[in-house]
């Protein structure tokens, strides 16, 4: 229900301002065919191609605006081959920062996560010196917290 | 020496016997001198013994007339420049002395006692092992008979008034003023005090070395006592000792034994059969005023027998009429036990263990009860003996029945008789003694448990005559003793019977064999001695330690017998170094360097206990430390700091739970960081949404404001 009504208001938009959807609906096809490449859940380098996507459309729409607005104006836009060719080259700075920015954040992390875990190994030797293999809970432990095995039955 | 002078020297030697106890094998340990050490044994192979710094012991050169019993007795002399000769009596070690009489025994002011020199421990070379030792004076002469001597002697009346009655009543009258029962009264430990020539006085021998009536035969015993086991005797009375005195100048005067030859059981029958008199008497004939002292002394019912102060009466001329003692009760018809006949219920009473098999028998068809209630006519035997069957069908069963019944069926037909179970005889208080022997000879002393946990230990008490025991005294200890006997945990369980029902007895554990432990401290002597020596027991607090340090000092053992019980090595080793470390504070006994280098090996164990190797590391250095001093007090205040304990497993408990936390991240860290190619993508995705959406924004407000303010992008 929501769904269509949502649709029914983007018909009337799209029916009150077609030039601007003309620009948008050619201009955007780069995050439209991002949105059905990437599987992922958030669908995050969809966002981020259609960011760079949309900025790119921005100077073009904002001429149409400051224009007429009208049907012709923005066919002519959207037929200038530099106008094209702007707004998918930012469409593919987009792609550009999400196989950048995140080959960087991943190498990173990885790093980070070996440090850590290297810290987590030191530390849990420096405990086992201290209190004994016992402190690992892999040893079974009577109820003071000693280890079962030992010969404790034996007398002094 | 004279007599006289013998005598003010003896008075003033009793003056000065105080107990000290020796030093095994001249131990060179750090222990205190404070009472440590006596005497030192002769470790060059000489043949003295030193004893104390009163005498020396010739330890080649026995006396066997003055053996007592299995005790046997050697020349010492004096340490003084006089070197007055001496007797010592070296006790075996089953035999238990009787040390808590001995203050009593040296404050006696008579002359005709032997004169007691000295007691205490000697390290005692030819058994290479700590002996209790007895040093008397040597004034005894000639005893009155030998061993092997015809016991009739055919004495005058005279004779005997003059020599022997005299100085023994005045003897007996230091006993009633001092409470002092002698038990071992008889002629062959009577002496004439001289070494030659006639005799105007006897000197009463030694009675300390051995229980009370442990030497004394079934002759100068009343019959309940003499049908007792020689260790199962127990304390005597005064009454039992006026007995010994009358069987003794009985012997003197009569001219023949119509006992020759008898055994100590038939000795036995003969005096139940015709009372003590007419069997000790036979068939010499007295008359006149000795007639009268043998009468009221040899009476069998201790009520009637004469005391001390009715001997007075008698010896100041006031003549009495003892009555004769009654004559033993007969059934109209006998019954048949076994292959033997009974007319006397008491006889048939020291018989019935002999023939378990026919007795139960004869309860279970009723000729028994039939025979008593018709036969017997006695209604207290009857009333006791319908009692018996039922109590014997209550508390026992199975094999261990038929002897249970014996029991309690011998204590209903003679119940001043002793308890009679498994071939034991045992009076009230002479068990603890008798159990004794039975430890220290390593027999079987599951008898004496069962006499407890059977009750008939119980049953038998409840028939004796108040008036002649302390009933309620024994009904205590005996119902403590069941108690005890239930488990058989440490500080419990049959040593502790021993110890408490025989406080004179010296710790038995085989730990401690080679020594004569009477003490708390003793036990720290001979452990550091044992220790120095490099034979460190594997067990110091065995069951007979606990239950001997039960009975002595409840405070340096009670609070460690839980931990004892658990027989975790930790515990046990701990709980004894608190132990040992309460005695040393207690007693003074000093530094135990021996005991701190033994134990310092198995303390590790207590030290892993706790978990922060950090304090084990400097508990081990206070061990180290504690292994060269042998201040035990100082190391077991370490172990006994709750506090350190505490935090240290609360710090455990949290460093678990950490290590838990931190094992968790890692084993996430490491199974993400598997595959490289995914590892940080995620992340990585949203931040570059975020760049690429903040560039967005930065490019769509910069070319709003360059169209909004006129200007081209293009």
């Amino acid at each position: 229900m929501l769904i269509n009504v949502m649709l029914v208001v983007f018909l009337l938009f799209a029916i009150v301002f077609r030039s601007s959807v003309l620009i948008f609906v050619v201009g955007l096809l780069p995050m439209f065919v991002a949105f059905f490449v990437d599987r992922s859940e958030k669908k995050t380098q969809a966002i981020t191609v259609g960011a760079m996507n949309i900025a790119g459309c921005t100077p073009f729409v904002m001429e149409l605006w400051t224009t007429d607005s009208s049907m012709e104006k923005a066919l002519s836009i959207i037929m200038d081959p530099v106008a094209i060719i702007i707004i998918y080259a930012a469409a593919g700075v987009g792609y550009l920062i999400d196989w950048v920015v995140t080959a960087a954040v991943a190498g990173f992390l990885y790093q980070r996560g070996i440090s850590r875990k290297d810290a987590i190994v030191k530390t849990q030797k420096e405990m086992v010196e201290r209190w004994g293999e016992e402190v690992s809970g892999k040893v079974p432990l009577d109820h003071e917290g000693f280890p079962l095995e030992g010969g404790d039955a034996a007398k002094s | 020496m004279s007599s006289e002078g013998m005598k003010d020297k003896a008075d003033k030697n009793s003056d000065q016997a105080v107990q000290v106890k020796g030093a095994p094998n001249g131990g060179e340990g750090a222990l205190k001198d404070g009472g440590a050490k006596s005497g030192s044994g002769n470790q060059n192979g000489s043949r003295m013994v030193s004893f104390q710094d009163k005498a020396e012991i010739d330890c080649e050169k026995p006396l066997p007339l003055y053996n007592a019993g299995p005790n046997q007795a050697y020349r010492a002399y004096s340490k003084d420049s006089s070197r007055t000769p001496l007797i010592a009596i070296v006790c075996e070690r089953h035999v238990i002395p009787r040390r808590n009489v001995v203050e009593t025994y040296a404050g006696l002011p008579s002359a005709n006692i032997i004169r007691l020199v000295g007691h205490g421990v000697v390290y005692w070379p030819p058994a290479n092992r700590e002996l209790y030792v007895f040093i008397y004076m040597d004034n005894l002469g000639k005893p009155l008979l030998k061993p092997g001597d015809k016991a009739a002697l055919g004495w005058k009346q005279d004779e005997v008034m003059s020599v022997v009655v005299r100085s023994i009543v005045d003897v007996f009258q230091d006993f009633r003023d001092k409470e002092f029962v002698h038990g071992n009264i008889n002629p062959y430990n009577m002496f004439d005090g001289v070494a030659s020539g006639k005799a105007s006085k006897v000197i009463l021998g030694e009675c300390l070395s051995t229980p009370s009536s442990f030497m004394q035969s079934a002759l100068y015993e009343p019959i309940p006592r003499a049908m007792a086991d020689p260790a199962a005797r127990g304390k005597g009375t005064m009454a039992d000792d006026l007995y010994a005195f009358g069987a003794s100048v009985a012997v003197m005067m009569r001219h023949s034994d119509p006992m020759a030859g008898l055994s100590g059981e038939e000795v036995v029958r003969q005096k139940v059969l015709y009372g003590s008199y007419g069997a000790i008497t036979g068939k010499d004939r007295f008359k006149g005023e000795i007639l009268e002292l043998l009468r009221g002394l040899l009476h069998d019912d201790p009520v009637q027998r004469w005391t001390i102060d009715e001997v007075l009466n008698w010896l100041d001329g006031q003549r009495l009429s003892p009555k004769q003692s009654g004559s033993v009760k007969k059934a109209s018809r006998s019954f048949v036990l076994g292959e033997s006949r009974y007319f006397v219920a008491r006889l048939m009473a020291m018989d019935v263990e002999k023939h378990v098999k026919d007795l139960k028998k004869s309860i279970e068809d009723d000729s028994l009860l039939n025979w008593v209630e018709r036969s017997l006519e006695d209604e207290e035997v009857s009333e006791r003996f319908g009692n018996a069957l039922v109590m014997a069908r209550q508390q026992s069963s199975g094999s261990g029945h038929e002897s249970c019944l014996a029991g309690n069926i011998s204590i209903a037909l003679d119940p001043e008789a002793p308890l009679r179970f498994k071939g034991v005889r045992l009076l009230g208080n002479g068990i603890g003694s008798a159990l004794a022997e039975a430890t220290a000879l390593k027999k079987p002393t599951g008898v004496y448990a069962e006499v407890f946990l059977n009750s008939l230990a119980i049953n038998w008490l409840n028939v004796q005559n108040s008036a002649l025991i302390d009933v309620a005294s024994l009904f205590s200890k005996f119902e403590r003793c069941r108690r005890y006997l239930k488990t058989s945990k440490y500080g419990q369980g049959i040593e502790r019977v021993l110890y408490s029902l025989c406080p004179e007895s010296p710790c038995l554990s085989s730990a401690v064999e080679s020594y004569y432990v009477v003490e708390p401290s003793d036990l720290l002597r001979a452990y550091e001695d044992l220790c120095q020596k490099g034979r460190a027991p594997s067990t110091f607090l065995d069951a007979h330690v606990v239950s001997f340090l039960s009975e002595k000092d409840q405070k340096v053992i009670e609070p460690y017998v839980y931990d004892l019980n658990t027989h975790e090595s930790h515990r046990v080793i701990t709980a004894t170094l608190k132990c040992f470390a309460a005695i040393q504070r207690r007693y003074n006994t000093g530094y135990v360097p021996g005991i701190a280098k033994a134990m310092a090996p198995r303390l590790q164990t207590a030290v892993r206990r706790y978990h922060d190797r950090r304090v084990q590391e400097k508990l081990k250095g206070c061990v180290a430390e504690f292994q060269s001093t042998g201040d035990l007090v100082k190391v077991a205040a370490l172990f006994e700091d709750v506090e350190i304990s505490k935090k240290d497993t609360v710090l455990f408990r949290n460093a678990m739970q950490e290590f838990q936390a931190m094992e968790k991240e890692r084993q996430m860290l490491e199974e993400k960081l598997q595959s490289k190619e995914t590892f940080g993508i995620g992340a990585g995705k949203e931040i570059s949404v975020m760049v690429s959406s903040a560039l967005a924004f930065l490019i769509i407000i910069v070319t709003v404001f360059m169209f909004l303010s006129d200007k081209s992008v293009f």
